[in-house]
């Protein structure tokens, strides 16, 4: 009871906030105090694993919204919410040709919020796109690609291009017209590629028509291994960031 | 030294009974500081014996040079002597080696120092004689622009989330994603297209060789663009929009003049057409050649691609006399960002049935099957 002391004192007096924080369960968990004072401000940085990426200080000019216009934070984040509701959309759909419209118009008319759960999944599909796309530009227009960070910026490349496959793999998911004639369009171009082109269009499409084979192949890889493959590739760029002296400023 | 003979500073002492756990904070750190824990290392200390570095040297070869206590930093500091100054420096300092330090991470280094030792804690500056000499040097001033991530960045990332969060539900609630029939491989619908972030290059399609337009052109622009940070390598203009002076208004030439060139071409090959042209051609000269899918499918596409370029090149030589990689980067990448935002609308907005041209409200825009 003695130990109870000053938090029924900090209660008592009406200081919840330090009540609340200082503490031994609130300590258990973030393993630091209150960021308050320039000590835990540092250790929330070092301690918390969501926040060990960010230094403990940055420049002032790094906040400067419209610098970067948190171009590369929102493609992140459209990422993860992608995740989130894909992996929801996981539970109502099947790959395969004979159930996956069904379970799309099941989606719409049958699951609960199961339309905004694929509006939110394809319009965050589209954001993403256009985020990555606009935080290229951004990158290039303050010449931020300039070293150290020439290797990120290729980094960042290979990432816009996984991002166009993560959104085309995923096109053909609802097996309805637009789906499959844009995958047509799409397998098409590939095809065309030099000496290889047919190679290619077999690999992709599983065969000679899209079908069964090219559903299951596009769903491994837009639920699986492109996710996996950018993971990685964003380590990478987030590391390399840090590693090169954060995020490009004036000298 | 303001400590009780104990020695350990960080001691726990009669006087902190009753205080705040920040109050005890600041004392431990006061008195870390007086006691020489975490302060900020002296020029003199630094070198030892070497005789110290002018005052007129230019900022971060002196911080550089202060950094020569960690043995590591000391070689590379000095191994680049004139790095910082005049134009160009920073490429010159980045080419010479892994071991040579760019000024921007020569100046991380010196506030990483700066900061003190003592467990990232960082350590008032102001505290001691030396630091109060340092609180007027580049250094201290670098010090002074830094913040803490929490809470300043965090907050923006935190308000950013939540503001893409809401609008990603509102978008959700308000906009319905399509899902037509059923798929069916026997009913091509008119016209077929691709996703919109694909539709330039399905635009690319209508006007040469699928290999040209679906792969080559593509994967050509995007190693194109990988190489952009090999080619330009100035630090000069790093972290302005713009940089340069020329670039903004390079940038604005550019987009106009490849804005009116692509749509000129894209009218071009729509009403005239590269095809029947050389067709009749072909035919009044009787030199089948130039009727042959080589021709019209490869050759004058990829003539018209690289004529407006090589064009633009020249008159931007010639307007704006670029003054160095930068500048000619901000032309041919706005190239690139136009030519790939001009061919996604027209392939979105303005191709209907047949692939034809229309108005975006003309009936003949909608999908038939």
């Amino acid at each position: 009871m003695q130990e109870m002391r000053p938090f029924l004192d900090d209660l008592r007096h009406g200081n919840i906030r330090r009540a609340l924080t200082e503490n031994r369960v609130f300590k258990s968990v973030f393993r630091t105090g209150y960021p308050s004072t320039p000590r835990n401000q540092a250790l929330i940085m070092f301690n918390n694993v969501f926040l060990h990426l960010h230094p403990v200080r940055i420049r002032r000019e790094s906040l400067k919204v419209t610098y970067t216009f948190c171009l590369g934070g929102l493609s992140f984040f459209m990422f993860l919410l992608l995740t989130v509701t894909g992996v929801l959309l996981m539970f109502y759909y099947r790959p395969a040709t004979a159930v996956a419209y069904s379970d799309m118009k099941d989606l719409e008319t049958v699951v609960t919020f199961g339309m905004l759960l694929r509006n939110m999944h394809r319009y965050a599909a589209h954001a993403m796109v256009i985020l990555v796309f606009l935080h290229m530009v951004r990158v290039f227009y303050t010449g931020a690609y300039k070293p150290p960070r020439e290797f990120n910026w290729v980094v960042g490349v290979i990432l816009l291009t996984l991002t166009f496959l993560l959104s085309f793999t995923g096109y053909l998911l609802p097996w309805d017209q637009l789906a499959i004639w844009a995958v047509t369009v799409g397998t098409n171009m590939a095809g065309a590629t030099p000496i290889i082109g047919e190679q290619v269009k077999f690999a992709i499409v599983g065969g000679y028509e899209i079908g069964d084979n090219t559903l299951i192949r596009w769903y491994v890889l837009h639920v699986i291994a492109l996710p996996l493959l950018t993971a990685l590739f964003m380590t990478v760029h987030f590391w390399r960031i840090r590693k090169d002296g954060g995020i490009a400023g004036p000298l | 030294m303001a400590t009780d003979g104990n020695g350990n500073p960080l001691q726990r002492t009669s006087d902190m009974e009753g205080m705040s756990a920040a109050d005890r904070a600041r004392m431990y750190k006061e008195r870390a500081a007086a006691a020489g824990l975490g302060r900020a290392p002296s020029a003199a200390e630094a070198n030892g014996g070497a005789p110290a570095p002018p005052a007129a040297r230019p900022a971060p070869e002196a911080a550089a040079a202060r950094n020569a206590r960690s043995g590591e930093t000391a070689r590379p500091a000095s191994a680049a002597p004139a790095g910082t100054d005049g134009a160009g420096a920073g490429a010159r300092t980045a080419e010479s080696g892994a071991g040579a330090l760019t000024p921007e991470q020569r100046q991380r280094l010196t506030a990483a120092v700066q900061r003190g030792g003592a467990g990232g804690a960082p350590a008032p500056a102001a505290a001691g004689g030396t630091a109060a000499a340092a609180a007027s040097s580049p250094a201290a001033e670098q010090q002074q622009r830094l913040v803490y991530v929490w809470p300043h960045l965090v907050t923006i990332e935190f308000m950013a989330s939540v503001l893409a969060l809401l609008s990603m539900i509102v978008i959700g609630l308000v906009l319905q994603s399509p899902l037509e029939g059923h798929a069916n491989p026997d009913r091509t619908p008119n016209p077929s297209k691709a996703p919109w972030y694909f539709l330039n290059l399905q635009e690319l399609l209508l006007h040469m060789h699928p290999a040209l337009a679906g792969v080559i052109v593509p994967s050509a622009a995007l190693a194109l663009i990988a190489t952009i940070p090999y080619i330009d390598r100035n630090t000069r203009d790093v972290g302005k929009w713009f940089g340069t002076p020329k670039s903004a208004p390079i940038a604005w030439f550019t987009t106009w003049y490849t804005t009116v060139v692509l749509i000129a071409l894209i009218f071009f090959d729509e009403w005239v057409g590269v095809k029947p042209l050389m067709k009749r051609i072909a035919d009044a000269t009787g030199i089948t050649f130039l009727n042959s899918t080589f021709m019209t499918d490869i050759f004058i596409p990829t003539a018209l691609m690289m004529a407006p370029m090589f064009i633009l090149a020249l008159l931007v030589q010639r307007i704006y006399k670029p003054d160095g990689a930068r500048d000619w980067m901000v032309c041919l990448f706005t190239g690139f960002f136009v030519v790939f935002i001009v061919l996604t609308i027209v392939g979105t907005f303005f191709r209907g049935q047949g692939m034809h041209l229309y108005w975006p409200w003309d009936p003949r825009m909608t999908r038939i099957e």
